[in-house]
């Protein structure tokens, strides 16, 4: 893709977002919205660079963000590692397949409050409960990866005299990594999403424990500020994980 | 929506879970978890077979199911 055609992609996307910012401000400026509900959205971007400045409210996306990074990095892990050995051992498969198939379809946001029972009201919950979303898709995309790979691809590593143990590292991991990537983006994008909602459930920090307080003391721009916050966080994360993929699949034809 | 139910506090399983963590009431939490999970295992199933009617034409479904809520 030339330098042309990523700007002009990049300008396509900018445009919804305008869009939907002018329509915003068009709601309030026409008094479609009463601005003490709905503040213009130039009022909400300063008290967003406003509030990125103060070390208070940068703890608090320390907090979202160390939650997010721990649930998500346990979720690669456990996903990754039970999705290539489901894929590989035929007993794990049998073991792995039935728990999969009554868990993955549940709604894991019903486990919280057995999670704050379970570990208190601490960082442990969340914690949990993003690595109860997250590792799903990264389980079976890697498993559907790992089982999608070529038999002629490990037939001709057998044949040039790769030990078995080797192949799974040298071959099938490989040629799974697209689909664990896949599988990695969609974890991430839940990740974000429900860190934030178990914030904003049971939370004395974070991100969703700023919006919820800012809501009940009826405080519209402080609202809309952690709100923009865990947009721009996921966006930026989404891009770097676009980026570590690109680097990583510079060798594959569809990139 | 369920988690929009624990949020609101008014209405559904969503606040029939939380009040009941609030209240102490165990057995109705446990109880709860396995309602909503089963509704959720039910729905999935439900829109599986209705996938499976619709689209007979398309390749057969995942023998593990792909949907993460």
């Amino acid at each position: 893709m030339n330098v042309r055609a990523v700007t002009s992609d990049v300008l396509l996307g900018i445009v919804p977002i305008a869009l939907l910012i002018a329509l915003w401000q068009a709601l309030v400026s026409f008094g479609y919205a009463p601005a003490t509900l709905l503040p213009p959205p130039g009022l909400v971007f300063m008290r967003l660079v406003r509030q990125l400045l103060t070390s208070e409210y940068q703890q608090e996306i320390a907090a979202t963000l160390f939650r997010l990074f721990s649930g998500f990095s346990i979720a690669v892990i456990l996903g990754v590692a039970i999705g290539l050995a489901a894929a590989t051992h035929p007993a794990v498969n049998a073991v792995v397949r039935p728990i999969v198939r009554v868990l993955a379809p549940l709604p894991k946001v019903a486990l919280y409050p057995a999670l704050l029972l379970l570990v208190g009201f601490g960082h442990e919950s969340k914690i949990l409960l993003v690595v109860a979303d997250a590792l799903f898709p990264i389980l079976l995309s890697t498993y559907y990866g790992a089982s999608m790979v070529e038999q002629k691809l490990i037939w001709s590593a057998m044949a040039a005299g790769t030990p078995r143990r080797q192949i799974l590292f040298k071959v099938v991991l490989p040629a799974a990594v697209p689909s664990i990537l896949t599988g990695c983006r969609i974890g991430l994008v839940i990740s974000c999403i429900v860190v934030f909602l178990a914030e904003m459930i049971t939370s004395t920090d974070g991100l969703g424990h700023v919006l919820v307080t800012a809501a009940r003391t009826f405080q519209a721009v402080d609202m809309f500020v952690p709100l923009i916050t865990i947009s721009l966080l996921g966006l930026i994360l989404n891009g770097l994980l676009e980026g570590l993929r690109t680097y990583l699949l510079r060798g594959f034809p569809e990139v | 929506m369920i988690t929009s139910e624990m949020i609101a506090r008014q209405s559904g399983a969503g606040n029939i879970l939380f009040n009941a963590l609030d209240m102490g009431q165990y057995d109705t939490v446990y109880a709860m978890i396995i309602i909503v999970g089963a509704m959720g295992i039910g729905l999935d199933a439900a829109f599986e077979n209705l996938r499976g009617r619709l689209v007979k034409w398309s390749e057969p479904g995942f023998d593990i199911p792909l949907s993460f809520a």
